[in-house]
Order: C-alpha cells, then sequence, then structure tokens
C-alpha cells in the first residue's frame, strides 16, 4: 500500500515536471514568436534608425563574409570531389557541376550559411542583448521613452533577412568556384563543360528558393536568438545560459524550417 | 492643497512571498525635491521602479499628472517617460557607446537640436561634474565614482520636468558629494525640476530635501519636512538618523 502511494506520488510529480516543461516549452515558443512579430513590425514604425541597422547589417553580413565564403570554397570541392567517384563509374563527370550547384542552391549554401551566422553573429546577439538585460541598459533605454524592442531587436532582425540572402549568394558563388577547381584540376572536365552544364540542369527557381530560405532562416535566428537575450536573467550565469540556448535552439530550427521549406517548394 | 506631481497610492507589491510593498503612499511636489530614506533592501528602488512602470504593482495606484500610470497605453507612456530622467543605482550606462554618446542619447533621441549644440551641452555638463578628457572613453575605462557622474550628465541632459536619483552619491568622495548636492539644488531653482531622491546620506538628505519620506516594513512610516523629521518622536527614524544599531528597527527581517 505505501509503496502504491509513493508510485502515486513519483507518478504525480512526474506529471507535474512533464506540464512545466511543455508549458514552458509553449510559452517560450509564444515568446519567440511574438517577438518576431513584434519586432519586425516596429521596422514600418518610425522613427528608422539607419545608423543601428547599419551598424548590424555590417556586423552581421559583412564581417560573415570571410567564414561565409571559405566554408563555400571547401564545402563545393568537397562536393565535386564526392560526387566525382560516383560519376566516374558512369562516364558523366560533366554531372558534377550541376550536382554541385543543385546542393548548393537548394540545400547546403542556405543551411551552412544560417548555421555559420548563427555561431558568429546569433550567439553575439544574445550574449550582448543579455548583458544589456541584466546590467539595466534595456531598462534605462525603456525609462527614456525609447521603445527597446525597436531599438534593439528591430535592427537585428532586418538586417538578418536582408544578409542571409547575400550571404548565401556568395556561399553558393565559392561553392561553384570550389567546385570548378576540383572538377577541371582533379578529375579532368573542361571548363566550358563544366558552367555549361550547370547553366543547363540549374534554374533561376533553384536559386531564387535557396534565397528565400536564405531570407527566412535569417529571420528565424535572429528572431530566437534576440528573444534569448532580451529575457536573460541571473547574472553572468544567466547571460551565458541564454547564449548558448540561443545557439541550440537557433541551430535545430533551421532544420526544422529547412525542412517545412523544402516540402512547400518542391 | 500642494500641487502634486505624482501621487502613489495604497501601492502593494510582492516577488513571491516576499512582500516588499505593504501600502505605500507618497505625494510627490511639484518644483521640491523629496527624499526617500530607507534601509538598504528595504524597497525604494522597488518603489521607483514602479512611478516609471518598470514594475506593476500588485495593487494600488499611481498618478503621474493625474493620470494613472499603471494601465497606460504604451504610447502615452512612451510620452511621459520624455518629461523623465533617471539615474540608475547601478548607472546603466550603454556600454557599447562612449560617454559622450551616452550623456547624448536622449539628446538625439528627443530633441531637434544640431550636433554642434548637442556637443556643447554635453561639455558643459561633463564639466559642472567635474569629469574632464572623457568624452571618448568607454564606461568600462571609468572608475566607479565616475560612471555615476556620467550616469548623473544622462540622467539631467535633457532637462526634463522630473528626474529620479538612486542614490547619486553612493560611492563618491565627500566633495563630489557636496558637488551632486549643490547640482541637485540647483537643478529645482533654476530649470523648475521636481526632483526624487533616495539617499543613505543623512547630511545631503538635510541638504537638499523639501521633504523627507522615510520607507520601513513595506510603508511609508514618516513624512514631513526636514525640520519635522528634525524633531520626530518615531524611534525608526531617530534610530536611523543618528545611526545607532540599537533600537526598534531589526537587523534580521
Ligand atoms: N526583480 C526582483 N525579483 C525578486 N526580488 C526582488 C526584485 N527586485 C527587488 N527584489 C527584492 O526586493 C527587496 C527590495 O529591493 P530594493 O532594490 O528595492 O532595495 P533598496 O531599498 O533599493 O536597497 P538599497 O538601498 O540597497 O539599494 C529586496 O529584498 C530584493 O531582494
Ligand atoms: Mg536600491
Amino acid at each position: 500500500m505505501d509503496t502504491m502511494k509513493k508510485f502515486q506520488e513519483k507518478l504525480l510529480l512526474f506529471f507535474d515536471k512533464l506540464g512545466a516543461t511543455s508549458s514552458t516549452f509553449l510559452s517560450e515558443t509564444g515568446g519567440i514568436f511574438i517577438n518576431a512579430i513584434r519586432g519586425l513590425y516596429l521596422a514600418f514604425v518610425p522613427p528608422y534608425r539607419w545608423r543601428n541597422l547599419l551598424k548590424q547589417m555590417e556586423f552581421i553580413g559583412a564581417q560573415s563574409t570571410f567564414i561565409v565564403g571559405l566554408t563555400g570554397l571547401f564545402t563545393g570541392m568537397i562536393l565535386a570531389f564526392q560526387s566525382s567517384h560516383a560519376f566516374r563509374l558512369f562516364r558523366a563527370e560533366t554531372l558534377i557541376g550541376p550536382t554541385v550547384a543543385l546542393s548548393l542552391t537548394r540545400e547546403l549554401a542556405p543551411v551552412f550559411t544560417a548555421l555559420l551566422v548563427t555561431a558568429r553573429a546569433g550567439s553575439a546577439m544574445a550574449a550582448e542583448i543579455g548583458t544589456m538585460r541584466i546590467s539595466e541598459q534595456i531598462d534605462a533605454i525603456f525609462t527614456m521613452g525609447i521603445d527597446p524592442v525597436q531599438y534593439i531587436i528591430t535592427p537585428r532582425l532586418v538586417a538578418s533577412i536582408l544578409m542571409l540572402p547575400l550571404l548565401n549568394a556568395l556561399f553558393t558563388f565559392l561553392g561553384l568556384i570550389g567546385g570548378h577547381i576540383i572538377s577541371v584540376n582533379v578529375v579532368g572536365v573542361t571548363s566550358f563543360a563544366y558552367w555549361d552544364q550547370i547553366f543547363y540542369y540549374v534554374t533561376a527557381e533553384d536559386y531564387f528558393n535557396g534565397f528565400l530560405k536564405a531570407a527566412v532562416f535569417g529571420y528565424v535566428i535572429s528572431a530566437i536568438c534576440t528573444h534569448m537575450g532580451y529575457n536573460a536573467s541571473g547574472g553572468a550565469e544567466g547571460v551565458g545560459r541564454a547564449t548558448t540556448h540561443a545557439v541550440v535552439v537557433a541551430s535545430v530550427s533551421i532544420f526544422i524550417f529547412d525542412y517545412l521549406l523544402t516540402a512547400l517548394m518542391y | 492643497m500642494e500641487d502634486a506631481v505624482i501621487v502613489i497610492e495604497d501601492l502593494h507589491k510582492s516577488f513571491g512571498d516576499v512582500k516588499v510593498l505593504d501600502g505605500v503612499n507618497l505625494t510627490v511636489i511639484r518644483h521640491k525635491t523629496t527624499v526617500i530614506l530607507g534601509r538598504s533592501g528595504c524597497g525604494k528602488t522597488v518603489l521607483i521602479k514602479h512611478i516609471v512602470g518598470l514594475l506593476k504593482p500588485d495593487k494600488g495606484r499611481i498618478l503621474y499628472e493625474g493620470r494613472d500610470v499603471v494601465n497606460m497605453p504604451t504610447h502615452e507612456r512612451k510620452e511621459m517617460l520624455k518629461e523623465f530622467g533617471m539615474l540608475y543605482q547601478s548607472g546603466a550606462l550603454f556600454d557599447s557607446m562612449t560617454v559622450e554618446e551616452n550623456i547624448a542619447f536622449p539628446l538625439v533621441e528627443h530633441t531637434k537640436m544640431t550636433k554642434a549644440e548637442i556637443k556643447e551641452r554635453v561639455q558643459e555638463i561633463l564639466h559642472r561634474l567635474g569629469l574632464k578628457d572623457v568624452e571618448g572613453k568607454y564606461p568600462a575605462e571609468l572608475s566607479g565614482g565616475m560612471k555615476k557622474r556620467v550616469a548623473l550628465a544622462r540622467a539631467v541632459a535633457l532637462e526634463p520636468k522630473v528626474i529620479i536619483f538612486d542614490e547619486p552619491t553612493t560611492g563618491l568622495d565627500p566633495v563630489m558629494c557636496d558637488i551632486i548636492d549643490n547640482l541637485i539644488i540647483k537643478t529645482r531653482d533654476e530649470l523648475g525640476i521636481t526632483c526624487i531622491v533616495i539617499t543613505h546620506d543623512i547630511q545631503s538628505t538635510f541638504k537638499i530635501a523639501d521633504k523627507i519620506a522615510m520607507l520601513y516594513g513595506g510603508r511609508i512610516i514618516e513624512e514631513g519636512t526636514p525640520d519635522e523629521f528634525r524633531n520626530t518622536s518615531n524611534e525608526v527614524v531617530l534610530q536611523f538618523l543618528h545611526r545607532k544599531a540599537e533600537g526598534p528597527i531589526k537587523i534580521m527581517d
């Protein structure tokens, strides 16, 4: 009887915990969603703070070009290498180009770009905004009669939405160059055949969908990372927690949204 | 009836099980300096955060110029806050901005002043607060007392209608304390700004206050002019004013 009671208690405790977890999950998802909507809406409401926007575009976009470009180059090279093994069996080496190009435009460029930006800029957003929260800088902005969401979050959302497609283009372009280097120098495809086949197989829609994915990923990761920082609490440790949480949730979300978008697009 | 700018009525606030404010009533009078005294941790900062809407009360009302602050729509609150300056106890300086940008921030956001005019204003305030050659520095490069003064400069820069100072002199040397006291007096006398000052400094309290309110046990237990405070018979106030360890104030809550 006693064990039965204990078991019941444990079970109830388990359900309590489960309930608490799912309700925090739901409230957090809701919080991110509201943050995303409100932050973007405020981009269309004056005052427009161009300087903040440019600063964020510089940080998220310009300063990411090197790692994005480098990763793109190597991704293209790896893709060409790997696919060359298979295509050699069929003497279809000229198809390396389209394979590299389709993989890049449709999937790899937007996903890798978003992951790289999350690691570089997303974590910084969460940490910076989190620090502003715990040192009362956000309160100070509020008490000056300025909307802190519009001042802090909006420029980061807009900058991410604008810069991710550009970084995606850079990634794709350097990936194609990487594929070209391997195809021409290692596999022995002519430069003309490489580009010709790419233009033949890859449609404008493929490029466009890649850009669209990148823009959506930019919106998603910036909304998540800014939300986590904005709601940080509990001192330096809390900021650390918010940052880790932001990177993890943003990374996973990229794949979830990638699946949803892919299912919708193709 | 005195001309009230802010009226706080029966304000209650708890954090979890901890009751911090338990029915605070306070009136802040126009063009006067109101000093709020109280022990560390008694809820002074919590009280002023309610005035600007950073915290929501569990119960009670706050009126600014007769308007309800608690349920104020966002745009109306924004307009209201433009008439406020606030010095945070921690400074709350923007650490990604220089000293000059920090002080200029409210001016850039809320006035049509030109760059040159703003620069001049910033220089003037910095000079008055005895700060030299710090315009280009970042908050992290300043001493504690310098940070406090820069934060103070930012709070007064816009010359708002109401300024709230949360411990403006804590951590400053006695000379600097007196300079700050004079600044607060000047702010009131020359610009007619209503000031709310939280402090532990009894000497400066009597120098700057038109009205003193003592917060204890979640309520205002005594309220009056400096003279009324000097002649009080309230044991708690006496113990506080005379810095005694013995008395009715419980050390452990
Ligand atoms: N956000 C919060 N969450 C939980 N408790 C809080 C919060 N803010 C303040 N408190 C509690 O409220 C009480 C009053 O804090 P407050 O900061 O107002 O003190 P204070 O009077 O300003 O003290 P000091 O003179 O040391 O600045 C403290 O017990 C504090 O722990
Ligand atoms: Mg305080």
